[in-house]
């Protein structure tokens, strides 16, 4: 296949549905701790710490998806206190740059990104629907963001790193 | 309750940058369900709620609907004015080992990623309708729908296993 994936800062998002299509996203949510764990299981340690042209490792890859889910129930909490806008996020991901994930194992981070993501669900599901659409403005995109966009967002997020992973790999030749 | 899936709205016209992440997906349906199902007893994948399908039946749903999405993506690359509807094959998914029923539908599930993996740029723009919801589908699209679609039925599943210890 000859196409490049879109740049995660250049996507265009989609945030009108009118249906409640929260359901869906929380399982998509729910999988990722399993992809991860599937994709990576061949990788050994010293791949996982690989940075291929200065870019981040599939450890550094895992460690940001931690990093950031304190971000989203953060957020999750700015929409339920009806706050005008969502607290901002680092765009230059100084958390995840300065986090050294490359000292630690791969297995425990993914590990702990299971438990966390676990945590998020289990807020997710306590939900009304009428908490799902309520909304306030993203910072970046300036725009009314409803739960249901929030964590739509998230699972795109959770795909765009899972495809970078992947990328990862085929330059490594990791079957 | 999910939405029903033919209640769903769907909007179209992706470029070809966003089929990785969409074949992504649906390669992670793979790796949810297997999970999903892992040491739940074969009286409860196999039994039918409310008359509804059973998790196998979901499940083998899938694979039938690769086997159709297979079909249309050479359909498309051959630039068919109309692609074939869906038709299904009636099997008795309930009286077949779980084993089976997830090894169906992961032969079909990879020979699709396959498939849209040798498909040029080219390709991925070529477009045919869609003889049920009558709009123009590209094959990006086509893998974006099935990866909503699966998400459709994996809610469907989880809401039969809720109560079983793996969820």
């Amino acid at each position: 296949m000859s196409t490049q994936q879109t740049k995660w800062f250049e996507r265009k998002f989609d945030f009108n549905s009118e249906q409640n299509i929260f359901p869906s996203i929380i399982e998509r949510l729910r999988g990722t701790p399993a992809r991860l764990e599937e994709k990576t299981k061949s990788v050994s340690e010293v791949n996982s710490n690989a940075k291929i042209n200065g870019r981040w490792s599939i450890k550094e890859n895992i460690g940001h998806l931690l990093d950031l889910e304190p971000l989203w129930v953060g957020r999750l909490e700015d929409i339920l206190n009806k706050e005008l806008y969502l607290r901002t996020a680092d765009l230059t991901n100084t958390k995840t740059n300065q986090a050294n994930h490359n000292s630690e194992y791969k297995n425990d981070l993914v590990k702990e990104f299971r438990i966390t993501r676990a945590n998020t669900i289990n807020r997710l599901e306590l939900l009304s629907e009428e908490n799902i659409f309520l909304s306030a403005l993203h910072p970046r995109l300036k725009t009314p963001m409803r739960m249901m966009d929030l964590f739509l967002f998230v699972a795109d997020h959770d795909d765009h790193h899972l495809v970078t992973i992947h990328q990862i790999m085929q330059t490594l030749s990791i079957p | 309750m999910a939405l029903p899936w033919f209640e769903r709205n769907l909007k179209f016209g992706d470029g070809p940058e966003m089929l990785p992440f969409f074949l992504e997906r649906l390669g992670g349906t793979l790796i949810g369900l297997d999970q999903k199902v892992k040491g739940i007893d074969n009286k409860i994948l196999s039994e039918r709620i409310n008359g509804k399908w059973s998790v196998k039946e979901n499940i083998g749903h899938l694979a039938e609907i690769d086997e159709i999405a297979n079909k249309r993506i050479d359909e498309l690359t051959a630039g068919v004015a109309v692609l074939s509807p869906a038709v299904f094959e009636p099997r008795n998914y309930n009286s077949w080992p779980i084993e089976k029923v997830l090894d169906f539908f992961k032969r079909n599930r990879l020979n699709n990623l396959k498939k849209y993996q040798t498909l040029s740029h080219k390709q991925l723009k070529k477009s045919s309708l869609h003889p049920r919801l009558k709009v123009q589908m590209t094959p990006v699209d086509l893998a974006w729908f099935d990866a909503k679609h699966d998400d459709h039925h994996v809610v469907r599943i989880n809401e039969i296993l809720k109560p079983t210890p793996n969820q």
